[in-house]
């Protein structure tokens, strides 16, 4: 009972401050700014979103002209006059070879936004020149069809999109969250610490502890559901085992914050402690397959990882742990 | 002599051992994922035969399902993905091949990029018209224009046949693509991480001095400047270190300011972060928004970073530079401007605002710095305009929080009242000051105006420099309405003039998309 009345002190001080609503923005932004980021991508990665364009040949090249039909110049200066009007997206300088290798010099024009849009109907030309050519020189062409339903035209580099959210983006937000509730845990202790000898008179010490883990939680829960009900109205597909996988992580982030609690002096050696540990095992868990970071990567793709109960077995051990180091009156009084 | 700086890192001598076991662990666990790459990727994708690509793992219910030369789909994005990605590995698998059986006669077309400088053009297209391909006729014949001496080119490269090309080399068509690169995108990130644990460190310790009331003693013999400069020496220091280091790895030395501008402006965010806290709860939440805020307004445009205005930020640069672009002058100055003068602007306001450290809420705390600052109406001027970059940085963070409503009027309002803010709250405190509000008014929009136009300017044609008075004027009139309405309260005057530029904003929007 005197457990739930301080996670509820921790919990409302934290509305009070409105600080839980800045780390609720936060999440939404960062979630929006995926669709931001997924739309640039798409916008420039994707071909079928490109425009047809008009390109410039300075050489001779009957093969390239049959695919690419362009406006021939006398020469460079001529072509690179048209560019900077505008009259034409891109010059192309060749002199066709069919038995040696074709050295092609490509002028797109450097400051429009059109440049981008050049760049994959280039690559689509070009790769379609290429065929022909290795068709002519009898070497066999890589073909691959895509069926889903009938034949379909998948676009190149969809896939980028697809990465950057779920191996850029979900971790991301987990790890931000995991690191809000450390540092949460790190100030609702010490906060606790200059009046703790008048606490202690009334409530237990495990009441005190416990409080705090309630308060961490309920923390989590809000600012998980956050983050992926803001993917999920982004459009983002995820699937809710990616909510049980975050904890792995926030049990290890706040489990550590504990220990530290416990090995420091004041908030600020805490804090400076556990930035110095959790930053390596960070980057391990970006290195390191499995790791709580990979199995929230599978789980918000729908892929169960057995892996899983071996964190939650580590996670278990860590935060008793934690639990045993921090309920210590020591913790408190030094 | 910077006593204390050596105060601070006596302070942090106890924590020793750990800082140098953690910087050893990180340096090795950064040099793995730089030469190896992040492992986030294993297994995400499910296939139905092994094809030895560590993204694909072999399931009896595959996203795709390769027969022969036909792969079948599950209709969802993941499926589409996967195809896109096994079609990328299948095409470099069979170049591999193609090398090994033919060699160069295997490889017709090899293409090399040049950007041209054309002079900025920005058309604003209502419709497109479909343009006519050219036809034939149109061609004039050309007699043996041979303007590249392709004999000088020389070998194609065995590096680019696996996949792997650099700038300004040779690309096979597949390879043409615009250079923005994921994985250079997280190691600029790895690079810049160090930056903020030391910022944390810095906030966490200047916090201390706030609530421990360090502040009252030291300030009696020294200076607000000289205490914030020394308090920064040491972090400062340790960032110049890793900056070197790191331009000494990637043998890049326009690393050292692109890094040490993105370090700085982090320590003076900070530092204003201390000021406007009320806690170590709200600072702590306070800095992880903000460190993000920044995070993100650094790296969204570098994923755009074709597009000529990505440059604004330092980290396009550091992507270019890993990729071993080279970095003009120009460019390194046009990223780290607007970043100084951030950091200027927080450092010289922070180091103005300790005696009202202790004052409650955050716009009587802004109010009485910027009325303790804005003495003379060149100040007025001047504060507006440099605040600029700050307003564009707050309205990149209100821009994505306000994007997934989908609703223009929200935006547009949003963005009204971050501008309007600036330009109130120095026309405000100049008034406590007793100068003349309207023309404090003036000169705000006037700053305003000039600060935000600026900026502007790379991507405004000629031709559209006439419609800028509209703009001036709209910042004028939403200035006066504040200086006729503030005598009811800073917050009823801001909502005025918010109000006023809102309905601008969309006039000027419905006109632009009628």
């Amino acid at each position: 009972m005197h457990a739930l009345k301080i996670a509820k002190k921790d919990v409302l001080s934290l509305m009070k401050e409105k600080t839980i609503a800045l780390a609720v923005l936060l999440l939404i932004s960062i979630s929006s700014a995926s669709q931001i980021i997924a739309l640039g991508l798409t916008y420039l990665y994707s071909p079928s979103f490109g425009e047809e364009i008009t390109i410039g040949l300075v050489g001779n090249a009957p093969l390239f002209e049959e695919i690419a039909n362009p406006l021939k110049f006398e020469s460079l200066d001529l072509a690179i006059l048209s560019l900077k009007r505008g009259e034409i997206d891109a010059v192309v300088v060749l002199n066709e070879n069919m038995s040696g290798t074709n050295y092609v010099e490509v002028f797109i024009p450097k400051e429009e936004f059109k440049a981008i849009k050049v760049i994959p109907e280039l690559r689509r030309i070009f790769m379609e020149y290429q065929d022909k050519m290795r068709e002519y020189r009898g070497i066999p062409t890589l073909k691959i069809r895509a069926f889903d339903n009938g034949y379909v035209e998948v676009p190149e580099g969809i896939s980028i999109r697809f990465r950057f959210m779920y191996t850029v983006l979900i971790p991301l937000l987990a790890t931000l969250t995991a690191i809000i509730l450390g540092v949460y845990t790190i100030d609702i202790f010490f906060e606790e610490k200059r009046v703790i000898e008048v606490l202690l008179c009334c409530v237990k010490l495990r009441d005190v502890v416990l409080g705090k883990v309630i308060a961490v939680s309920t923390v989590s829960i809000l600012l998980t559901l956050v983050w992926i009900l803001g993917l999920i109205l982004n459009g983002v597909e995820m699937n809710l085992m990616a909510f049980a996988s975050s904890y792995i992580l926030y049990v290890m982030s706040v489990s550590l914050a504990m220990i530290t609690i416990r090995l420091s002096r004041d908030r600020e050696e805490s804090q400076l402690m556990f930035s110095l540990i959790l930053i390596p095992l960070l980057l391990s868990f970006l290195t390191i397959n499995p790791s709580p970071l990979s199995l929230i990567v599978k789980s918000s793709l729908s892929i169960f990882d057995s892996s899983f109960f071996l964190f939650l077995v580590i996670d278990l051990t860590i935060f008793l742990m934690a639990l045993k180091f921090i309920m210590h009156e020591k913790t408190f009084i030094q | 002599m910077l006593k204390i700086a050596r105060l601070e890192l006596r302070g942090k001598s106890r924590g020793s051992t750990l800082i140098v076991f953690s910087l050893i662990v990180t340096a090795i666990l950064t040099y793995h994922i730089l030469k190896f790459g992040v492992n986030l990727d294993r297994g995400i994708y499910t296939i139905n035969v092994p094809i030895g690509f560590k993204s694909f793992d072999v399931s009896p219910n595959p996203d795709l399902t390769v027969n022969g030369d036909v792969v079948i789909l599950r209709g969802n994005l993941k499926s589409y993905s996967a195809f896109d990605e096994f079609r990328n590995y299948i095409r470099s698998e069979y170049n591999r091949y193609l090398n090994e059986k033919y060699g160069d006669y295997a490889f017709p077309v090899l293409i090399r990029l040049h950007k041209v400088s054309t002079g900025m053009v920005v058309k604003v297209e209502r419709e497109k018209v479909p343009k006519e391909k050219p036809k034939k006729e149109r061609k004039k014949v050309v007699e043996n224009v041979s303007v590249v001496d392709v004999g000088k080119v020389g070998k194609v490269g065995e590096v680019e046949k696996e996949g792997k090309v650099s700038l300004g080399e040779f690309y096979l068509p597949e390879n043409l693509r615009p250079p923005i690169l994921l994985e250079k995108f997280a190691y600029a990130f790895i690079l810049i991480l160090p930056f903020y644990f030391l910022a944390q460190a810095f906030t966490s310790s200047f916090m201390e001095d706030k609530v421990a009331r360090r502040f009252d003693v030291l300030l009696s013999v020294v200076s607000e400047g000289r205490f914030l400069i020394e308090k920064m020496t040491p972090y400062l220091t340790v960032g110049l270190a890793i900056s070197i280091l790191i331009a000494l790895i990637f043998k890049s030395v326009i690393m050292i300011p692109l890094l040490m501008v993105i370090m700085v402006a982090i320590l003076s965010i900070d530092s204003f972060l201390v000021f406007i806290s009320r806690s170590y709860k709200e600072l702590s939440f306070i800095m992880v928004v903000v460190t993000l805020v920044v995070t993100t307004y650094l790296f969204i445009p570098a994923v755009f970073s074709f597009i000529p205005m990505s440059e604004i930020s330092p980290v396009t640069l550091i992507v270019r530079s890993i990729g071993g672009e080279f970095v003009g002058l120009n460019e390194i100055l046009i990223s780290i401007v607007h970043l100084s003068i951030i950091s200027i602007t927080l450092l010289y306001v922070t180091s103005n605002s300790f005696e009202f450290m202790y004052s409650h809420g955050l716009i009587t705390k802004l109010i009485e710095v910027t009325t303790k600052l804005t003495d003379s109406y060149l100040k007025v001027f001047l504060f507006v305009t440099v605040s600029i970059p700050l307003v564009f940085l707050i309205e990149f963070f209100m821009l994505s929080v306000t994007f997934p409503f989908k609703s223009y009027a929200l935006i547009l309002i949003v963005l009204a009242f971050v501008e309007e803010f600036f330009k109130c709250l120095f026309i405000y405190s100049a008034s406590l000051n007793g100068l003349n509000p309207y023309s404090s008014a003036f000169l705000s929009a006037f700053g305003f105006f000039l600060g935000e136009k600026f900026i502007l300017l790379s991507v405004i044609p000629i031709e559209m420099f006439g419609l800028l008075a509209i703009p001036l004027l709209a910042h004028i009139l939403s200035a006066l309405v504040f200086t006729l309405t503030m005598r009811f309260g800073f917050k009823f005057g801001l909502l005025s003039a918010s109000s006023v530029h809102s309905i601008y904003n969309g006039l000027i929007l419905c006109m632009l998309l009628r």
